[in-house]
């Protein structure tokens, strides 16, 4: 059932992730352009469009769906709360990774075709990407080759994790009768999000000074946690609806 | 296909996320032991000085022998090193607001006011700092600006020449000036004596030994005879470089003389090497961007996609593959990261525009890289050392025992 519960959810969400795709090609398109404004004038707003429709589609699979419009047909399927919950956390991971992906690729082209990193609002990462490689040792780039490939496993962690904190603030101030729970949850999800966005460079550029390798076991960590953190909250989502799904 | 995804969507993402991975590592892998391989390579170069991040800049010194580095501070209180070809430091002082502007004389610099004025030696003011501008040239004689009045200046404070409210003066060679205003002079500060000249010149430069010449209008230029009338014809040029081995790179424009009442629409460009007697002995093909100056019987030619040399004769030696298309950063010679000319039988080149990102190498007489195009910045004096800046740091090279 877990397999039919992640297929019908991307289902949901397809409607708005494809603009969401649509939007993140088209600025990887842009990126080829070896012109500064091109990226700077058009590559932001469509980013912040894509950013919209990805919360649209977020929305539809982790609220519509569960107290909006769609919630009845949904009750009526053969879905337990474990499958429900599981299978809206792997498939809106699946696509916000995947989106986290195209966004990497566009920064690292960007990167390639224009003169420095400024045509692209990663910049920060990019350029803390390049200044750790420039400044490798021999000992370093082994490390560096087992942060990178571990890399994605992270950015997938730390994407399921989010998207688990959002589904299950969604439900519970819903449940603890508040009207404007999705609003709060949605105030949260993105302060959080902005801030470990802003706080996360920075930390960066405190640490990288020390070397490259204290960033391994740290990476593992955060990874251990994150996933730990996303089985606790889905958990806790899951005993929630139980009475509304395993009736 | 589409089935086998439905049915095993959690395994299909799982490969997905290890190839991912796997292509993470793999391509960090490789990018790290490149740059790691070409960190060894210019380890492994004859420095003398080897690359430091001690400083912030680092160029020649006023002896063969010896180079001066900046240190910069944000507060502005820089420091300036005086080292060996070892980098050994011979002498250290903190960067003052003078500037020697004569045998006895030092311009200073007043921060509060940002006005320049005159000391002597023991720190006597000679002139208060009311200048918005004050420059000496070595021969005893500067130009001022003072609050819009351009003037001529010895380094007692007298004032030999006064302009009136928008003139401009510009400083031609040893005690000449050239004095931009309604009727065009040259004023000889040693007979204090003024020679009116062509109006419509808009500055006059010296070109070579007893040569000048003169920006005219649509930004041309023409070469001056010693009472600074156009010489030989006037014919008109687009550039020019520096003279060397009797030979300058030129761009003239064709059919395109001074004394004519007008000039061709759009006239064509002939580009090459010029002798003193004004001949074109070196045609060059119509791409070319900048002909660097000819040393040791060998000139460095950019074109629009190639670096090429040529010999006094005129043949072709080599080309290499290049990408040029920022003319200005090469047109001055002298504000080059790297002049492309030959010393003791290698030149620092780079086949990209620099300000795009191109990076310096040294190449033999046979266009061979001795050293590959990894530096910011390669330069070079008559006494065999290089000046190298690699990523953050400075560092000194021999070519003395070759390669």
């Amino acid at each position: 059932m877990l397999n039919k519960s992640i297929l019908l959810n991307l289902q949901i969400g397809w409607k708005n992730f494809q603009i969401v795709f649509g939007l993140g090609l088209s600025v990887l398109l842009l990126s080829l352009l070896p012109n500064f404004f091109a990226g700077l004038i058009l590559q932001i707003p469509l980013m912040l469009i894509a950013t919209y429709f990805s919360y649209k589609g977020l929305y539809d699979m982790f609220w519509r769906s569960v107290f909006g419009e769609g919630s009845l047909t949904y009750m009526t399927l053969p879905f337990s709360a474990k499958d429900m919950v599981t299978g809206k956390i792997i498939a809106s991971t699946l696509y916000l990774f995947s989106y986290n992906i195209l966004f990497l690729v566009i920064i690292i082209l960007s990167t390639l075709t224009t003169s420095g990193p400024m045509a692209f609002p990663g910049l920060i990462f990019t350029e803390l990407f390049t200044t750790s490689l420039a400044q490798i040792n021999t000992n370093d780039a082994i490390f560096l080759t087992l942060i990178a490939a571990l890399l994605p496993l992270v950015v997938l962690a730390s994407q399921a994790s989010i998207n688990a904190l959002l589904l299950m603030l969604m439900v519970q101030l819903n449940l603890k009768g508040n009207g404007k729970g999705r609003l709060w949850a949605f105030i949260i999800f993105f302060g959080l999000n902005y801030g470990i966005n802003q706080v996360s460079p920075i930390l960066l550029q405190r640490l990288l000074p020390k070397g490259i390798w204290p960033f391994l076991p740290l990476e593992i960590t955060l990874m251990v946690l994150l996933a730990a953190g996303t089985a606790i909250m889905s958990r806790i989502t899951e005993n929630s609806l139980k009475y509304r799904y395993n009736g | 296909m589409k089935h086998f995804i439905k049915v095993h969507i959690l395994l299909c993402f799982g490969v997905c996320v290890l190839l991912l991975c796997l292509l993470a590592g793999t391509g960090t892998y490789i990018i790290s032991n490149k740059i790691l391989r070409e960190a060894a390579e210019v380890k492994s170069l004859p420095w003398t000085m080897p690359l430091t991040a001690t400083y912030h800049y680092l160029d020649f010194g006023q002896n063969p022998d010896e180079f001066t580095a900046v240190v910069y501070d944000e507060e502005d209180n820089d420091t300036e090193y005086t080292l060996d070809i070892h980098g050994t430091v011979l002498h250290k002082e903190a960067s003052s607001n003078r500037v020697e502007a004569g045998t006895n004389a030092y311009r200073f610099y007043d921060k509060e006011t940002s006005l320049y004025g005159l000391v002597d030696k023991k720190g006597n003011t000679i002139l208060p700092a009311q200048f918005s501008a004050l420059d000496f040239y070595g021969s005893g004689y500067g130009s001022g600006e003072k609050e819009g009045v351009s003037m001529i200046l010895d380094t007692k404070g007298n004032i030999l020449f006064k302009g009136e409210i928008g003139d401009e003066i510009l400083h031609v060679t040893g005690a000449l000036y050239f004095v931009n205003s309604h009727d065009n002079t040259i004023f000889d500060c040693e007979t204090g004596e003024s020679l009116p000249i062509d109006n419509r010149y808009h500055a006059v430069w010296p070109a070579a030994e007893g040569q000048y010449y003169a920006i005219t209008e649509n930004d041309n230029m023409v070469f001056l005879d010693d009472d600074f009338r156009p010489a030989g014809d006037g014919e008109l040029y687009n550039k020019f470089g520096v003279r060397s081995q009797g030979l300058r790179y030129v761009e003239k424009l064709k059919d395109a003389y001074y004394s004519a009442d007008s000039l061709p629409e759009s006239p064509t460009l002939e580009k090459g090497y010029m002798d003193e007697s004004g001949n074109m002995v070196i045609t060059l093909p119509r791409n070319t961007l900048y002909g660097f100056r000819f040393s040791e019987d060998k000139a460095i030619v950019i074109t629009s996609n190639a670096l090429k040399c040529y010999n006094l004769q005129g043949k072709e030696l080599f080309s290499l593959k290049g990408d040029f298309d920022n003319t200005d950063i090469l047109s001055m010679e002298t504000e080059t990261p790297g002049e492309m000319c030959y010393t003791e039988g290698y030149a620092p080149v780079c086949l990209e525009d620099y300000g795009e990102g191109g990076k310096f190498g040294l190449i033999d007489t046979k266009g061979r890289f001795v050293i590959k195009p990894v530096f910011h910045e390669l330069r070079h004096n008559s006494n065999g050392y290089l000046i190298a800046a690699y990523k953050d740091s400075y560092g000194i090279l021999t070519v003395k025992e070759g390669f």
